[in-house]
């Protein structure tokens, strides 16, 4: 996947400016500071924002996988329906749902839950929703933005075990401001300053040093792009 | 759009329980009302009426569905995986096509209705377009506005200003008017700030007349367009967040601009310039009530040859003939101030004249003085209850809408009669040749002589449009299709209208005595019952060729009170006898026993309670014993006579004593 000079203005303010960056099948984690310019950079790449310039070249079609940052299910349905809800927009054929359905459950480990409504599950459930009804249909780039925020520490660390498990299968950014989680489930880390990217750090090359020194060091510029 | 997403917004049970609501209440009262009997008219009448609960619950249930995936959260993964909006436009076809259904079950209704209950098949014909501009449009624009709204990433604080929406649309809001006319133009102010939101049937106090549409009005077309076109606008804009839309935005206001365009509407509320709007300018501000008879005129206009169209409003073009028996160089002419003169020339060459309009008085000045004055004038305009527009006309003869030579009094006072008020129902013009062209299907009392032309001598042109149908009868002119119900259809209507003319006319004349030769044999032209609604003495007319009136009004109580009135010489004469504003106050088509008997209590009533009046009666006493011991039918008889020529007594003493001699 190609991101080529991707600029984002808004009331001339520019909130994402000049990104270009080549995206292998591999876990991205995308961090900076708040404001940085996250996830504007993410919703284009799911193109829920259309950018102001700048392109986005899909190398396998636009078959997205999108969690949101204020990610929510729709409280009358059960788990499952709620999966069928976003299967319909994937416009998947009704005999491939169901089985896709639980498999993507099963490694969210939510089968259990899927005939609860929605509105008795926790927010780390909803999370695990949200991964369930992204990963559906098999998509080739998986975005996820926040998806740790508000969760207690088991929950984001089983949310890290799922996505660690997806690795070398599909392109997944991960947006976050935590930066254990990117070193947990991420091989390279994005860093984003006012929206200009600062630093694409393989963290498997630099696993002799710590995440965090690497993240600042990308922020003041000494870090080699 | 994803049809197959339905199902999952349907599983609300709230949402279930409000959809049972909007189809189980309406239908049901629609089913009461039909099997009660209403008439498809009143039955639409009433939708119309209760049209802003509907959309009001609309907005709510729509507010509801659309902004979910805003609320849960699920809009931008759901626009990520399908598209733009992809939610909220499979949601707002969802309530659409909720509402389709809704129309079609309400419209099946009201065809039942109108079969089972109407004397006519006009309705079925007549209804869609109004149901259309009056339910469903109405009903659209709510939705898609709540569509916009939904989407907003600040919804929470935009549907304040939709609740803000929903009040100016409301009837509250209508309500909200100047009895009073205020030091500042605050009332134009607010109507004008008001008028884009009045997109829904308008009646406030005013109930709807049978021969107007339902305020289909050109300007309120344009209302609901600019509607249409901005919410169009804005969806593109805030929606698809592209430029295109700010063309629709500015398109939407060019509408509204022209729908801000002078236009004749039915609107007639309590605001000092709504229905007492003549009460306002001839009695409050100008004072002028006190009716004085028609100078003698020594000219006339002996020749109209106009051309009339009605669009916004009424619009006037053509020649004048004007004669008089001596030389002169001035004359007048009166025209209702709501219509303005832009044009008045002179047709023949060598005369020249200057004019002026002052309220109703149009004064020319010409040159030199003449006896015969060819004039071409054009004028343009509109009164708030005599309604002139493409949907319908309702122009009498008595009403200067046309202009009549001399100063003539519009508006009266009946000192005599309560202190009611009314238009002045004896305006008339010398018998006079009239050509009338216009592009409209009108009736009028004079003859159709070719598409669009009517011409026809008479002393007042009466022009009627609107829901009315001719009728083939030697006696009556036309009928009011809407206002017919089961069991009184065209012939039935026709019948009775009949029967009561000939039966109040042989009363009149054979009971009271009073010659109406002047009313007999003579093509009836009916209007509404607007045409006197609120006013007194104005449901019936006679002119030199036809009579005018409301249906159901031919009655001896009409006519009597008609030329009881008409008689302005002895006004001054009637005002100042109690015991005559007493009886003049009886209804006519009761039996002379009734009608006593109802006088003998007025008359004890008021010596028990004496106190209370300011004006008194004089021999109170000896007019209860005359009355309690007259023969009923001799005394009512008389006292007709008496009020219809007051000097033939001399007064009132003189009055009484005669009927205590006939004792």
């Amino acid at each position: 996947m190609e991101i080529v000079d991707l600029t984002k203005r808004y009331h001339k303010k520019n909130v994402v400016l000049g990104i270009n960056l080549h995206l292998e099948k591999t876990n991205y984690g995308l961090v900076g500071p708040n404001g940085a310019g996250k996830s504007t950079f993410i919703r284009m790449l799911a193109g829920v924002v259309q950018p102001t310039s700048g392109e986005i070249i899909y190398d396998y079609g636009k078959n997205i996988g999108y969690l949101s940052q204020k990610f929510g299910c729709i409280p009358e349905l059960t788990v499952y329906e709620q999966m069928e809800y976003f299967a319909c927009l994937k416009k998947s054929t009704n005999t491939k749902w169901e089985g896709e359905i639980n498999s993507v459950l099963k490694m969210v480990n939510l089968t259990e839950l899927k005939n609860e409504k929605c509105k008795n599950l926790s927010g780390g459930m909803i999370r695990r929703v949200g991964i369930a009804q992204a990963l559906l249909g098999r998509p080739g780039l998986m975005l996820l933005d926040e998806p740790t925020a508000g969760l207690d520490p088991d929950e984001r660390k089983s949310f890290s075990d799922i996505i660690r498990k997806l690795k070398g299968t599909m392109t997944i950014v991960l947006s976050t401001h935590i930066i254990s989680d990117v070193k947990n489930a991420c091989d390279i880390m994005l860093v984003l300053e006012k929206g200009v990217l600062v630093g694409v750090i393989d963290l498997e090359k630099n696993n002799d040093r710590d995440i965090e020194d690497l993240y600042f060091s990308a922020l003041h510029g000494m870090v080699e792009k | 759009m994803n049809f197959s997403i339905w199902k999952y917004i349907n599983k609300s049970k709230l949402l279930i329980a409000m959809e049972l609501l909007l189809f189980c209440i309406p239908f049901g009262f629609a089913l009461f009302f039909t099997k009660l009997g209403m008439t498809g008219f009143s039955l639409l009448h009433t939708i119309v009426r209760f049209n802003f609960y509907v959309c009001f619950f609309v907005v709510i249930i729509s507010f509801y569905v659309i902004s979910s995936a805003n609320r849960y959260g699920y809009k931008e993964v759901s626009e990520a995986i399908a598209g733009k909006a992809i939610y909220e436009n499979s949601a707002l076809i969802y309530i659409s096509t909720l509402l389709f259904i809704w129309n079609i079950g309400m419209c099946i209704i009201l065809i039942v209705c109108s079969n089972m209950n109407d004397g006519s098949s006009f309705f079925l014909r007549w209804f869609p377009l109004n149901y259309v501009c009056n339910i469903t449009i109405p009903q659209l624009i709510c939705i898609i506005l709540t569509y916009i709204i939904s989407y907003s990433e600040n919804a929470s604080r935009w549907i304040m200003s939709e609740i803000g929406f929903l009040f100016l649309i409301s009837p509250f809001s209508e309500e909200i008017v100047w009895t009073r006319k205020p030091d500042f133009p605050i009332d134009a102010i607010w109507n004008a700030f008001r008028w884009p939101f009045a997109i829904l049937y308008q009646n406030g106090e005013w109930s709807p007349d049978v021969q107007n549409d339902f305020q289909l009005e050109k300007v309120r077309l344009l209302v609901l367009l600019f509607w249409i076109i901005l919410l169009l606008g804005l969806s593109i804009l805030t929606v698809y967040k592209k430029r295109m839309g700010i063309v629709f935005v500015l398109c939407s206001f060019i509408v509204l601009a022209v729908s801000y365009h002078s236009s004749s509407l039915y609107r007639l509320n309590s605001s000092w310039n709504g229905s007492k709007a003549d009460y306002w300018y001839y009695d409050v501000e100008n004072k002028n009530l006190n009716y004085e008879p028609t100078e003698t005129m020594n000219y006339r206009i002996t020749d109209y040859d106009f051309e009339v169209s009605f669009d916004y409003e009424l619009s006037v073009s053509g020649d004048i003939h004007m004669s008089s028996d001596e030389k002169r160089d001035e004359f007048h002419m009166t025209l209702y101030h709501g219509y303005n003169v832009n044009k008045l020339s002179p047709l023949d060459l060598d005369t020249k004249i200057q004019f002026s309009q002052q309220g109703d008085d149009i004064n020319i000045k010409v040159n030199k003085p003449v006896d015969d004055l060819n004039l071409h004038i054009e004028y343009a305009g509109h009164h708030n209850k005599f309604y002139s527009n493409s949907r319908g006309a309702l122009l009498p003869g008595f009403f200067p809408w046309y202009p009549m030579v001399g100063e003539k009094q519009i508006f009266l006072k009946y000192g005599e009669y309560g202190d009611m008020y009314g238009y002045n129902p004896y305006n008339r013009v010398a018998m006079t040749h009239f050509i009338l062209r216009t592009n409209q299907k009108i009736i009028t009392n004079l003859s159709r002589v070719d598409a669009g032309m009517y011409e026809g001598d008479s002393d007042g042109i009466t022009v009627l449009m609107g829901n009315l149908s001719d009728c083939v009868d030697p006696l009556i002119c036309d009928y009011l299709p809407l206002s017919l119900y089961k069991g009184y259809n065209k012939e039935a209507f026709v019948n009775e209208q009949k029967q009561s003319y000939i039966e109040s006319l042989n009363k009149i004349k054979d009971f009271y005595g009073i010659d109406v030769s002047e009313l007999e044999k003579k093509k009836i032209l009916f209007a509404s019952k607007d045409i006197g609604r609120n006013y007194t003495n104005n449901f019936f007319a006679v002119f030199g060729d036809y009579i005018l009136a409301a249906p159901g009004y031919i009655t001896c109580d009409s006519i009597l009170h008609y030329l009881i009135l008409r008689d302005s010489e002895n006004r001054g004469t009637r005002e100042n006898a109690a015991i005559i504003k007493l009886f003049i106050m009886s209804n006519f088509d009761d039996t002379p026993e009734v009608i006593a008997e109802e006088l003998l209590e007025k008359l004890k009533y008021r010596k028990d309670n004496e106190d209370e009046y300011s004006e008194k009666i004089e021999d109170i006493e000896d007019w209860i014993t005359v009355i309690s011991k007259t023969d009923r039918t001799y005394f009512v008889r008389n006292m007709v006579q008496y009020i219809m020529n007051p000097m033939l007594y001399g007064d009132e003493r003189d009055f009484l004593n005669k009927m205590r001699e006939g004792l």
